[in-house]
């Protein structure tokens, strides 16, 4: 037999995605420190670098992304180019369609790649101010990030990526618990209002953090 | 000269099948490859057929007109399929199952044959339900029953209201496993256009490939026809659109004796006509009938919408005819006395021809939620054709052709008067008399392909030296050369009428004159003026395209001019029989309140016709009750 | 009631040919006819005028067999849910609208001609495994082994499949999942398909690629289109069938 069949594709999106919408969700609690200003922000992010198990972290978090990314658009290609070459001349009503969400997730998923790079080059490997607490010295992150959110273009710019992590995950979590088999008759709706929940906390909680510091913080 | 020996096995009654099952002559395991056997027809008794016989080793050719063996007619049954478990301990036996089955025919069935179906019904539960098939249960785990029309005892199994959706997938799949094994080939958008005869025995078709137009010869030792009735006769009926006479016809132009062709069945809970466009009919399964009430307004011509029509005013008129059976009445008893009540007048709806079939009280009783359970999907059916809703109104229905119970004639073993040419299921005429009762069909078409082919045709085998052919014969290139000229000839006249438009002519002067009651005159009529609507199709039928493509007219214009003359044959035995039985009314033949009369003095027997291009020779097989007593059959 | 509609149909040839649209206009019809019944007037008339009548395949027409395969307006068997295309009423549809229909497409349905696809692919995947292996007369009584009520209702919603095949057209992907899913549960859920799960699975899932059908994405467009509203439940036992296949072996 063949091991790798739809079925196997479908887990290693499930799995793989399910590793980053957890990391996204975690990252997102981590910046929501960036309210209470430079001194918790900075040693936080401190303290997640300076930890030796960020190397296994960071490996796995690139080992996943390029896993959900390859698999992703291997089976795009595969499904509308090979398996379905011609689509009909009349969108079908609503009813019968699937949601925006579920129809547009290469899109938004390479959209979010696209994003993730400059999103590291702008954070991770941006310009490298430093500062000292109490002796110790280290990044100061927060000050990059005051400077990148009052550049109203970036801000725009992160606001509308965040839209589509929130699109792409509304369709995304719920959709791994299909894929693995999780889902049987009424909990369905409920897997699918959680995996809506999830994806407006992640995208919101995010967006909170340019819209403080455009609006509010003239630190 | 055609032989017409039953070949019915000695012995008592009970031990016919076994006796005859022991002295049936074997095939070799190693041997059984070494013989192909071609099965036309990919319903219930087709596809289990090809099953069976492949399991035990054969090499078996199957072909069928659709895309797939699994969308055959036998898909659309939805009722169930009886068997004689006695499970609900209700007093039901084989011989109960047997004795119901000859009295439902009105006692024009063959005993022997009869006593076997009811005997193997009982394996046929056990191989379904070891298939998978999710017949209902009770909540104890063990398998529900429903009661159906003719008899009094629940013994129906049943998969919601889609059974012979079921049974026929557990048949396909059995099917499919052996194409996998590559025991079975399968021909699928194949139509039988003739059968081959080499030394007047059956042993080869011709198709065509209904995609490139192709005909296509295939050899075998032996030929099985399980292709289904010929309903569509009259156009409209519940049979599927494609369903058709042609491979039968052709058979029975080649030797096959055509039995009681006259034997129709009308069911009576149909969907009624809505208008000249209609192209088929639907049915509501008989088992609505368990929790229906059947009635009409006591005064002709009662135009108040139904729930203004006070108790008293209500003409339950099964009930009142027939205590007993109320209701559940056979099917031609039902279907007769409706035609009855709205030929008085009283039938409701706007074009007068229908009945209601009332679940008020059964809802009332047993609640929504139950009969929703029960019969959901025959309502949601129901109100999506007729955007009525049966929850709050009643069902309106009238009868509708449904069922043939004639067809080839068969010996006990299911050879036709042609050697080598085997016929099952509703394609032959054996096992229902003259009106079949619901949830046999089913339950014949698995016997014979499941229990009785697989041990008669090995029989037939190992006891003839069959020779080896092949399509290189030239019998082949005649049959094929004949069935080409036809389609050129067909193709060739380029007319102004289209199949479909005869087909309706034909349809409705068979309805009229030929249907739920016939009378000398009409039939002969009839027989004037089928021949009439055969010149004129043979001078006008058009046809556009060619035979080279997919040709859905060409398909029709074949099938019509079979149809057409199965008509007529159908109007000649219906007059030749004068006497009333079964789904067979002739109107000079009634008791004083309009019930069958039958005259066993002179028709208890099959009609089995000979076909001759000019006139078809009608012989009898005379059948003997040994184990029944003759009787008027009394539901009330 | 007669209504006026136009139509716009598929018309190919063969598979080798180009196909492409064609314009119809038809009049006179009966708001209880059904879409098919209204296609059979535009062939009486087609054929009427020599032309070559308007392929599509049908045949029990009250929607169990499985034969119709038309696409409404972008609808696999049109804008209700719950509904083959035989049993589409041209009461739906306003005097006067349009109706575009299409053959079912994917590639694993190969066009016949005009709306008449090629369907065998599912065949082949019901013969790479989707029975139980039981040849005829070697089975114990029915009743030996009690089943769940609940067991056999939730095996017959799966068991409801027509095999239509409006699921992969319905699907931007084309793939067979909720069909293979349907097959799979059905008798999964049933003791007695319980010894071939696992083999039963693989077999069918390799054979569903195989045949070319793509991979499914969760969109669900299939059970939004099947006429007999198999549930995307199916596809969920179906990915965990799978996995228990590859755990038990």
């Amino acid at each position: 037999m063949k091991y790798m069949n739809s079925i196997a594709y479908k887990w290693i999106m499930a799995l793989t995605g399910w590793a980053w919408a957890l990391f996204v969700m975690t990252h997102m609690i981590g910046n929501m420190l960036i309210f209470s200003g430079a001194k918790a922000y900075n040693t936080y992010s401190h303290f997640l670098v300076s930890n030796p198990l960020i190397y296994i972290a960071e490996a796995g978090l690139v080992l996943t992304i390029l896993g959900h990314s390859f698999t992703g658009l291997f089976l795009f290609f595969k499904n509308r180019y090979c398996s379905k070459p011609l689509t009909y001349s009349v969108k079908p009503t609503r009813n019968k369609g699937a949601s925006f969400s579920s129809q547009s997730m290469a899109y938004t998923g390479s959209f979010m790649l696209a994003f993730l790079i400059t999103h590291l080059i702008t954070f991770k490997y941006g310009t490298l101010y430093m500062v000292k607490y109490e002796d110790k010295e280290m990044r100061d992150i927060f000050r990059l990030v005051v400077e990148v959110f009052h550049n109203p273009n970036y801000v725009i710019w992160y606001i509308i990526s965040l839209f589509f992590v929130g699109v792409h995950l509304s369709h995304g979590v719920s959709s791994g618990f299909q894929s693995l088999g999780l889902i049987h008759g009424k909990s369905r709706n409920i897997i699918k209002i959680i995996g809506y929940f999830y994806a407006i906390i992640v995208a919101l909680g995010f967006m909170a953090q340019p819209i403080f510091m455009y609006f509010f913080y003239r630190g | 000269m055609l032989d017409f020996k039953s070949h019915i096995p000695n012995g008592p009654l009970q031990d016919k099948w076994s006796n005859h099952k022991f002295e049936s002559h074997l095939v070799n395991p190693t041997n059984r490859r070494k013989h192909t056997i071609l099965i036309v027809g990919t319903g219930l008794a087709g596809s289990s057929a090809a099953a069976s016989l492949a399991e035990a080793g054969y090499n078996v050719k199957i072909f069928g007109i659709h895309d797939s063996p699994r969308r055959a007619h036998s898909i659309a049954a939805q009722g169930g399929i009886n068997a004689a478990k006695n499970y609900q301990n209700d007093g039901d036996s084989v011989q109960r199952l047997f004795y119901d089955t000859i009295k439902g025919g009105d006692f024009r069935a063959r005993e022997a044959n009869v006593y076997r179906l009811a005997e193997i019904s009982v394996k046929i539960i056990d191989q379904c339900v070891a298939q998978g098939i999710p017949f209902a249960r009770e909540y104890g785990g063990l398998l529900s029953n429903r009661s159906f029309g003719g008899t009094q005892v629940s013994r129906t199994f049943y998969a919601r209201g889609q059974t012979g959706q079921q049974l026929l997938l557990g048949a396909y799949q059995a099917l499919e496993r052996q194409a996998h094994e590559g025991r079975v080939e399968i021909y699928p958008r194949r139509e039988m256009m003739d059968v081959v005869k080499i030394n007047d025995i059956a042993r080869g078709i011709i198709v065509r490939n209904l995609v490139t137009g192709e005909l296509e010869r295939y050899a075998g030792d032996a030929v099985v026809l399980a292709t289904g009735g010929y309903g569509n006769v009259f156009y409209l009926s519940t049979n599927a659109k494609a369903s058709n006479a042609s491979a039968v016809w052709r058979a029975h132009k080649r030797g096959a004796a055509f039995a009681n062709p006259c034997f129709t069945q009308i069911h009576p809970t149909c969907i009624p006509v809505s208008g000249d466009h209609q192209s088929k009919l639907t049915l509501m399964s008989e088992s609505l009938r368990n929790a229906g009430r059947v009635w009409v307004p006591l005064k002709k011509g009662d135009n108040r919408p139904p729930h203004q029509i006070p108790e008293n005013e209500r003409d339950y008129y099964l009930e009142r005819i027939y205590p007993s059976f109320g209701n559940l009445a056979p099917r031609d008893v039902a279907s007769r006395a409706a035609k009855h009540v709205c030929d008085e007048g009283k039938g409701v709806g706007s074009s007068h021809l229908s009945v209601y079939l009332d679940f008020a009280d059964s809802i009332k009783r047993e609640g929504h939620d139950s009969i929703r359970m029960k019969y959901g999907n025959l309502f949601d059916m129901y109100q999506k054709i007729t955007t009525e809703d049966p929850y709050k109104t009643p069902m309106r229905i009238y009868p509708a052709v449904h069922y043939t119970m004639g067809g080839l004639w068969v010996d006990y073993n299911l050879q036709s008067t042609l050697p080598g040419l085997f016929v099952l299921g509703e394609a032959n005429f054996s096992d229902h008399g003259a009106n079949r009762l619901g949830a046999s069909a089913l339950m014949q078409g698995l016997a014979d392909g499941y229990f009785v082919i697989p041990v008669t045709l090995p029989n037939y085998i190992a006891t003839q030296s069959i020779v080896k052919v092949d399509t290189q014969h030239p019998n082949f290139a005649e049959a094929e050369n004949e069935v080409k000229k036809t389609t050129s000839q067909l193709i060739k006249i380029k007319g102004t009428q289209t199949a479909e438009m005869f087909h309706k002519r034909l349809g409705k002067l068979m309805w009229d004159d030929c249907g739920m009651s016939r009378n000398e005159s009409g039939l002969k009529k009839l027989l004037e003026e089928i021949p009439k609507l055969k010149e004129e199709f043979w001078n006008d039928i058009l046809i556009p395209g060619d035979e080279n493509q997919l040709n859905n007219e060409l398909e029709k214009a074949g099938r019509v001019a079979d149809f057409m003359e199965l008509g007529e044959l159908m109007a000649r035995d219906a007059l030749e029989r004068k006497e009333s039985c079964g789904g067979h009314f002739r109107t000079e033949y009634q008791t004083s309140d309009s019930e069958a009369l039958r005259d066993d003095e002179k028709f208890c027997h099959v009609a089995a016709w000979e076909y001759n291009e000019k006139n078809s020779i009608r012989h009898t097989e005379q059948l003997n009750f040994e184990n029944i007593h003759l009787q008027t059959r009394s539901y009330k | 009631m007669s209504h006026q509609y136009h139509l716009k149909i598929w018309r190919q040839k063969n598979s080798q040919s180009e196909g492409k649209f064609e314009n119809y206009s038809i009049d006179n019809i009966h708001s209880d006819m059904t879409l098919l019944e209204m296609l059979d007037v535009l062939n009486q008339q087609l054929a009427i005028k020599g032309e070559d009548p308007v392929s599509f395949d049908h045949d029990c027409r009250e929607g169990i067999c499985g034969s119709c395969s038309l696409v409404i307006n972008g609808n696999p068997h049109g804008p209700d849910s719950g509904t083959t295309s035989c049993q589409i009423f041209m009461r739906k549809f306003p005097n006067g609208s349009q109706l575009v229909i299409e053959p079912f497409r994917a590639k694993a349905f190969p066009l016949i001609k005009d709306l008449v696809v090629n369907r065998s692919a599912f065949d082949r995947i019901i013969a790479s495994g989707g029975y139980v292996s039981v040849d005829t007369g070697s089975s114990v009584d029915a009743n030996a082994t009690p089943i769940s009520k609940i067991a056999a209702e939730m095996a017959m919603d799966s068991a409801a499949c027509i095999g239509c095949g409006a699921c992969v057209a319905a699907c931007r992907n084309g793939s067979a999942m909720l069909f293979v899913g349907a097959k799979v549960s059905h008798l999964a859920l049933l003791p007695q398909g319980d010894p071939e799960r696992s083999r039963r699975v693989q077999n069918m899932m390799t054979q569903m690629d195989d045949e070319g059908f793509g991979s499914c994405t969760n969109m669900g467009s299939c059970a939004g289109a099947c006429p007999k509203d198999i549930s995307l439940d199916n596809i969920a036992r179906l990915n965990q069938e799978y996995m228990r296949s590859l755990l038990k072996g």
